[in-house]
């Protein structure tokens, strides 16, 4: 990408920076590893945001949802979905990947495991509403 | 008492479980749609009920669980019943499938939500093709009616719904090759712009917009250009993306149509009606809350403010006037425009103009301070609040103007 295209484009923030997604206030952390592998953390305005810039900087991790089809249902076409745990991010796409060719029938409820250790990575797929048969 | 709340998201369930728990006998939730929930059932991510149920919820989540609440309180619903006119005296004229219905509640509720902002609204040059969705559309179609829209995207709007597109198309293995943002600053929260396009590399472009779409049947092409510092596109630096759809994702207005006919005001800044600190419109007994009063940041927030109206709509005595609020020098958005005099401390949701370091904010009436507070950041995407105490208000009287706004010097 040449430089006049770049124009206007955000960058990405410098390792020292981080905007922290625990909540939706998105808090831009200010986080240096010192030598001894420690973690500082600035601008954080909740404990969490120190727990979160230490997992970012070391194996970063995402929640993950999705739908998947449904059958035996009037209504409904799809079911939401979601994994109970946060996972490593680099497996988003392949967990996506995944779930896209599942299929679940009604009756459903909330929180029902779909499928528990999701491609062994420690979550349980869940329901993520109710859904009649 | 009858209550009638109209609207079934997030905020019409809040409103009608609060004003049924204040006491109210009688309390009747009208949605047009097959089921209650709004827009939270397609809202398929996480983000929703922090601050409202203390858990990181997805929209379906939060739903369900305002819906077994409501269910639980003895709300009466009526689904699949369209509220087709509504009247300055509370009278409203409802379509339901067992024929034509006319009530006049005690109190009226409007929870009717907002809509998004169309093509039409923001005048793309170029051809008809198909391939151009709404953000919510798009939503709807790929994860309630499981359809895929479209293969290679272009999305206009730093919005959080077509953020959170971004992210969706890219998990479902489709190519999301930018977003272009009119204004130099993003729309949408910034933990989006992290976890749906820094996440999977999706290039922001700021300061930028789409210039014309391509296409015979479908979008073949957009056209994207800088923008210079009074928003007109720099056409010799255009540039061309070969996608089959465009996504548009510039904005939220509240839907105003019922509220007019009942004879009430828009606010130009909110595009919704003006309210006090509980809601309650310019005419007695009606109140409104959620998006259709002004656009909150989240689903917490509209079923925050649909509690405070529901319980006051029940327990709040006439009240001894009221005072204007208003928003000047920076501060583009105030929620609520009119303060109902009572001795309480009053907490006024704003959003900022344009983004600010380090602001201090002032509350002023008739030359007296009642509000100072410094933040260390403001950003348009985000609403801010700030509380005045109870006994500085106390010689504020009805007619009087409360304002706010930014210190000169400040927030540079």
């Amino acid at each position: 990408m040449d430089k006049q295209q770049a124009w206007g484009q955000i960058s990405d923030p410098s390792p020292s920076s981080l905007t922290c997604i625990t909540c939706p206030v998105g808090c831009e952390l200010e986080v240096t590893v010192e030598g001894d592998g420690n973690v500082r953390v600035l601008n954080n305005r909740c404990p969490r945001g120190v727990d979160y810039a230490v997992q970012e900087t070391t194996a970063p991790e995402r929640t993950f949802t999705s739908t998947v089809k449904l059958r035996w249902s009037a209504l409904e076409r799809r079911l939401p979905v979601r994994l109970d745990r946060l996972i490593d991010k680099a497996r988003l796409l392949e967990v996506a990947e995944y779930v896209r060719s599942l299929e679940v029938q009604a009756p459903v409820s909330m929180g029902d495991v779909l499928q528990a250790d999701l491609l062994k990575s420690g979550a349980n797929l869940i329901a993520s509403r109710s859904v009649k048969g | 008492m009858r209550v009638t709340v109209i609207g079934g998201g997030p905020a019409g369930m809040a409103a009608a479980l609060a004003a049924k728990r204040a006491g109210a006998e009688e309390v009747l939730l009208v949605e047009r749609a097959e089921r209650l929930g709004g827009v939270l059932p397609q809202c398929i991510h996480t983000g929703f009920g922090v601050s409202y149920f203390k858990e990181d919820l997805t929209g379906p989540e939060f739903a369900e669980r305002l819906e077994r609440q409501v269910e639980k309180a003895g709300v009466e619903v009526w689904l699949n019943a369209i509220t087709l006119q509504a009247f300055p005296d509370r009278q409203l004229l409802v379509s339901t499938r067992g024929g034509l219905r006319s009530l006049r509640p005690d109190i009226l509720i409007f929870a009717v939500g907002a809509r998004e902002r169309p093509r039409g609204s923001i005048a793309i040059p170029g051809d008809r093709p198909a391939g151009i969705f709404t953000a919510g559309t798009a939503q709807y179609m790929t994860n309630i009616q499981g359809l895929q829209v479209g293969r290679e995207f272009f999305i206009l709007g730093s919005g959080d719904i077509g953020l959170i597109m971004a992210r969706r198309f890219t998990l479902e293995g489709l190519v999301v090759h930018g977003v272009a943002e009119l204004m130099p600053f993003p729309g949408g929260l910034s933990r989006n712009i992290q976890q749906c396009l820094r996440d999977y590399a999706i290039p922001l472009w700021l300061s930028h917009t789409v210039t014309g779409v391509r296409g015979s049947q479908r979008v073949e092409a957009v056209t994207v250009a800088p923008v210079d510092s009074n928003g007109c596109p720099l056409l010799d630096r255009e540039r061309t993306y070969a996608v089959d759809s465009l996504v548009l994702s510039v904005g939220l207005l509240p839907e105003s149509e019922l509220l007019r006919q009942a004879g009430l005001t828009m606010v130009p800044e909110t595009g919704g009606p003006a309210v006090d600190q509980y809601y309650q419109c310019e005419r007695e007994g009606i109140f409104a809350v959620g998006n259709g009063v002004a656009i909150w940041d989240l689903a917490d927030n509209v079923a925050e403010t649909a509690e405070v109206a529901g319980r006051a709509a029940v327990l709040c005595s006439p009240g001894r006037g009221w005072a204007r609020v208003e928003g000047r020098g920076g501060i583009r958005v105030v929620i609520p425009q009119r303060w109902r005099l009572e001795e309480r401390d009053l907490v006024l949701h704003f959003r900022a103009g344009k983004p600010a370091i380090a602001p201090r904010l002032r509350v002023t009436c008739k030359g007296q301070l009642l509000a100072r507070r410094g933040y260390a950041a403001l950003r348009p995407a985000e609403m801010e609040e700030i509380r005045i105490p109870a006994e500085k208000l106390a010689a504020v009287e009805a007619g009087d103007l409360i304002v706010l706004e930014l210190e000169e010097g400040s927030g540079g």
